[in-house]
């Protein structure tokens, strides 16, 4: 070990913490109490009463498991038997989903391609753009600070 | 919390050199202790598990936010060889007939200056008592990059501390 690294080990090792600052431990316990007054539902699941924590469960199995099996057709006649408002706004996501469809359906598949390399071209070039832009804006007090 | 909170504020605010974002990273840490008290207040290690979780966030923290500046911001002129580099020590002593306080101050004030790269493995390896193969790991850098980026933070600490007296 050289002379450099001895005395800096020592002196880094030496140096005492640093004083928290006097806003810290009152701001812990605001935090504390705050997240202590939220309703169970607003905290993390982790916190949940037992029996919400597996009705949570069972209801995303639930919803993950009807997505695979259901077709719009079998989901449709129950959501109108729900209430109407739910089958005006399922029918309009019905009807924006059929659309977009056509739409993928109509355009031809060369012209998807080119839009797809033209867009992701043009992030890259804005990418760099930026890179350099803040290179040569920044880069050189950066060079000065590490030398 | 007073016995131990200058202790995980330092640790924070050495690796992020940013004393509000070391204040989040300390409030994080004590709510996650304040959620495993029960087994915290009869622990013995409990200043050794505050200290890790403070460090783990810092990195955290440090990892999540600046990794997409990285590209941005380091030069490749410095920090890119993956190659340890064997460089002299220089002759240089650090300001010892300074009293200790003000000793302390500079120490921190250079450390604070350093840019991230060299900043953060040198406060791993001697604040932390890190092994190099550790500090490589945690940074996902090379362990020669990891060595190199230690001994370029000393130097340039070194030199800091010998122009400010």
């Amino acid at each position: 070990m050289s002379e450099l690294e001895r005395q800096l080990t020592e002196a880094l090792r030496t140096l005492p913490p640093l004083r928290a600052p006097s806003s810290l431990a009152p701001r812990i316990w605001r935090e504390i109490e705050r997240r202590a007054a939220l309703p169970w539902w607003r905290r993390s699941v982790a916190h949940w009463p037992f029996a919400a924590r597996v009705g949570f469960v069972v209801l995303a199995v639930g919803a993950a498991a009807l997505t695979f099996v259901a077709s719009p057709l079998h989901v449709q006649p129950v959501v109108m038997s729900v209430s109407p408002d739910l089958q005006r706004g399922a029918h309009s996501l019905l009807t924006l989903s059929a659309l977009v469809r056509l739409a993928f359906a109509a355009l031809p598949q060369g012209l998807l391609s080119t839009f797809l390399v033209a867009g992701v071209a043009l992030y890259v070039a804005l990418f760099g753009l930026a890179a350099a832009g803040y290179r040569m804006l920044f880069g050189s007090a950066h060079s000065a600070k590490v030398a | 919390m007073d016995a131990y909170q200058d202790m995980v504020f330092s640790t924070a605010v050495r690796l992020t050199a940013n004393p509000a974002q070391a204040e989040d990273i300390a409030q994080e840490v004590f709510l996650r202790a304040y959620e495993r008290f029960s087994s915290l207040r009869r622990n013995a290690t409990a200043g050794g598990w505050l200290k890790t979780v403070a460090t783990h966030l810092a990195l955290n923290h440090l990892s999540r936010y600046r990794r997409r500046w990285r590209f941005f911001s380091e030069v490749a002129a410095d920090g890119g060889t993956e190659e340890p580099l064997e460089i002299a020590d220089e002759q240089q002593d650090l300001p010892m007939q300074l009293q200790a306080e003000e000793r302390r101050e500079l120490i921190e004030q250079a450390l604070a200056r350093l840019p991230e790269h060299q900043r953060v493995p040198l406060v791993l390896f001697h604040f932390e008592e890190m092994p190099y193969q550790e500090i490589a790991r945690r940074l996902k850098i090379s362990l020669a990059k990891a060595k190199t980026d230690i001994l370029r933070g000393r130097q340039a600490l070194a030199r800091q501390l010998a122009g400010a007296t």
